[in-house]
């Protein structure tokens, strides 16, 4: 099935689809730390599996001001992808299944920069399962953070990605903010004793500063 | 054995395990430098300790004896679950006596028991990075461990004095690690860090959350940062633990009533317990010892 | 015995237990430079691969790890399709892309600055070296002192690269980039890190 995207890039009114170099390996997240700035497949790989509450955030405030980069859905389309295995014991390659997953090609006006002439840029999204939100989402802040690409000033949070990758998987969102139950009560008698310590010293100063106001008053 | 037949021996798979392996023979070459490795998620929320089940999971072997212990004790619910998380995927002897234990896994203190040669101490590491609380930005913060520019961190402790007339840093207290890397010792009290100081027992560190692996031979040189004129201090207590009369340990403040009535105990649970077995009794001691839990053979 | 037969042969008896010893050998011995970790014989290699070296390139590599052989490992096709066999690892371009080196007779190798040393910013992407070692008590002397060590070590072993005590102390120069040595000998693991600065005991 082509794409809306292509009839666009026909009259040459659209970036091409931002193929990375021939020599390039995938990266792979589940197998590799992330390094910053990070490539493009690493990062959509990131926003793939971030957390859709998140993406949606950022995404809702690139639309209101803080990045805003005038987007129109392209293309939204929710389908079941194969997945194979390559053996390297086997002429063909195996299939494992198929996985649904959801589509968005983002396009977004764009008039240009030093390093880009005025055309129509994209915005990807690929998620899991059938979520049209998210895929949205996730394609608003792929656009925004290709503004360093584009030559764009980097001016919210969307477009920042050590923040927002950093900050986009939500089990370890969770595991962290929940962590906090778990008990401190170590590192809390350190600070305990600390402000207890500083406080029993500003109060001897305060003292003292009142004792001698009221000697000066009684003179 | 039923349950062990469902997963491979310390529950992750062999190439995992070789990949967070060579991390740590990495670490243990450049010492204080935090490797990152390819964290995996573990059955088990992040920020729970994944960091260092990840490294006793790819160390632990069949004759390993595990004690974990949380905030000094063994009793605790993050120690309790780790522990128990071993033992049904690795099958190992665990224990609560420091001196028994072959790896200790630890949150937020080190033994007040001297570790000794052979003994492997494994800290779980929330933030590993000295200067995160500095500049949020590891693009930065990598930078300036390659060119050792620790400027900022001095600046900061030297603020704290300027403003509050000692460095109000009191757990996680940065140290330099053989005069190269500004390192964090993960949220233990900064009474602790003289232990790490040419300890004999191998400091492994990990931080699954934040995928990275650090470590500290034994024998090698951890000093905290502090100036000439303010020299680094530990923390120290008015009065000896409330149980078993320890002094020069770390202690817990227990709320006893509702009035803010309380005392002061050991956090290190073992050393209070032998302590008492040995005889020695706080002003608080309850008249009968408590029943302890002894090391339990692998079953 | 044909070479897809020797390819074959020779593993780990029990890959879980077997790997996770000889890892403890060399976790120990990194942390604790100089000293001698044993290590029974786990692996039996085709030759001239020995048998210390090939258990370690057993119990650390795969298909991660691109692994550079010197030319008297590279001459004979069985330890190239028994490592492949047994480690999935892809062999290395050149000595600075390789992960790990195996080296049969150390007093032959290239220099050591021509493996990878790592960069400033990331000084774990190094290579390791594994070097086979006769033994380490016939060569020259090495009193041995850095982290790890209480005061204190010696080592003496035998075949090591030419000018070796010099381009130890231009690794030591590099820190913390720099290359690692693992000694591979009969009886078991020794491993030089970075950090172990080297005094030669010749009077």
């Amino acid at each position: 099935m082509p794409r809306v995207s292509a009839i666009l890039a026909r009259e040459g009114l659209i970036e091409p689809d931002g193929d990375m170099p021939q020599d390039h390996v995938p990266g792979d997240i589940t197998r590799e730390p992330l390094e910053f700035p990070m490539a493009r497949d690493i990062r959509l790989q990131a926003l793939s599996r971030g957390d859709e509450g998140f993406l949606l955030a950022l995404g809702y405030s690139t639309q209101r001001g803080y990045a805003r980069n005038h987007p129109f859905v392209g293309e939204v389309r929710i389908g079941e992808v194969e997945l194979e295995l390559d053996v390297p014991e086997l002429p063909f390659a195996a299939p494992l299944g198929s996985v649904r997953v959801t589509e968005c090609q983002m396009v977004n006006q764009f008039k240009g920069s030093a390093k880009a002439p005025p055309q129509f840029t994209r915005g990807y999204g690929l998620v899991f399962g059938q979520s049209e939100r998210k895929a949205m989402a996730m394609a608003l802040c792929d656009r925004a953070l290709r503004a360093t690409e584009l030559g764009e000033d980097v001016v919210a949070a969307a477009q920042d990605e050590e923040f927002v990758i950093s900050h986009s998987d939500n089990v370890q969102a969770t595991g962290f903010v929940e962590h906090l139950k778990l008990p401190h009560y170590v590192d809390f008698q350190a600070e305990l004793d600390l402000v207890r310590r500083m406080r029993a010293e500003h109060d001897t100063r305060e003292n003292a500063g009142k004792a001698e106001e009221k000697r000066e008053a009684a003179e | 054995m039923t349950d062990i037949a469902t997963y491979n021996f310390a529950y992750l798979d062999e190439q995992t395990k070789r990949m967070i392996r060579r991390a740590i023979l990495k670490g243990i070459a450049i010492p204080g430098y935090q490797v990152p490795f390819a964290s995996r998620e573990m059955p088990m929320p992040y920020g729970w300790g994944t960091g260092g089940v990840q490294v006793t999971a790819s160390i632990i072997g069949p004759e390993d004896v595990l004690k974990v212990i949380d905030q000094g004790a063994d009793d605790t619910t993050n120690a309790v679950s780790i522990r128990a998380f071993f033992k049904k995927v690795a099958n190992v002897a665990v224990t609560t006596e420091t001196a028994k234990a072959t790896i200790i896994q630890t949150r937020h203190r080190i033994p007040e028991h001297p570790l000794t040669s052979g003994q492997v101490l494994v800290y779980q590491v929330p933030i590993p990075e000295p200067l995160r609380f500095l500049e949020p930005r590891e693009t930065e913060t990598r930078k300036m461990h390659a060119l050792e520019e620790y400027g900022l961190m001095h600046v900061k402790l030297y603020e704290d004095i300027a403003r509050h007339g000692r460095i109000a840093t009191t757990y996680a207290y940065p140290v330099k690690v053989e005069g190269r890397y500004v390192m964090d010792p993960s949220p233990t009290p900064k009474f602790d860090n003289p232990k790490m100081h040419r300890s004999p027992a191998l400091q492994l560190f990990g931080a699954g959350r934040e995928k990275r692996i650090y470590a500290l031979p034994p024998f090698t040189d951890v000093v905290s940062l502090d100036f000439e004129d303010h020299p680094f201090e530990v923390q120290t207590f008015d009065q000896p633990c409330a149980l078993c009369a320890a002094e020069n340990v770390y202690l817990d403040e227990v709320i006893l009533d509702d009035h803010g009535g309380h005392m002061f105990v050991c956090s290190d649970t073992d050393h209070c317990e032998k302590r008492r077995e040995q005889g020695h009794r706080g002003h608080l001691a309850p008249e009968t010892p408590l029943a302890l839990e002894k090391t339990e053979p692998a079953q | 015995m044909d070479i897809a037969t020797q390819a074959i042969e020779g593993g780990f008896a029990d890959p879980v237990f077997d790997a996770q010893t000889v890892f403890r050998a060399v976790m120990d011995a990194m942390a604790r430079p100089g000293t001698l970790q044993p290590l029974p014989v786990f692996a039996r290699p085709p030759a001239p691969l020995s048998a210390t070296a090939g258990a370690i390139a057993l119990a650390l590599c795969d298909n991660d790890t691109p692994l550079w052989l010197d030319p008297a490992l590279q001459a004979p096709a069985t330890v190239k399709s028994w490592l492949g066999f047994h480690t999935g690892a892809p062999p290395a371009n050149t000595p600075a892309d390789a992960h790990f080196a195996l080296i049969a007779t150390p007093a032959e190798m290239m220099s050591l600055d021509g493996f990878s040393q790592g960069t400033q910013d990331y000084p774990d992407r190094s290579t390791t070296l594994i070097l086979q070692v006769s033994d380490l008590v016939s060569g020259t002397p090495l009193l041995l002192e850095g982290p790890g060590i209480e005061t204190t070590a010696t080592i003496a072993p035998a075949q090591m690269p030419r000018h070796f005590v010099e381009q130890w102390k231009q690794n030591n120069q590099r820190f913390p980039r720099g290359v690692d040595i693992v000694l591979a000998s009969p009886d078991g693991v020794t491993c030089l890190p970075r950090t172990t600065r080297i005094k030669t005991m010749e009077a």
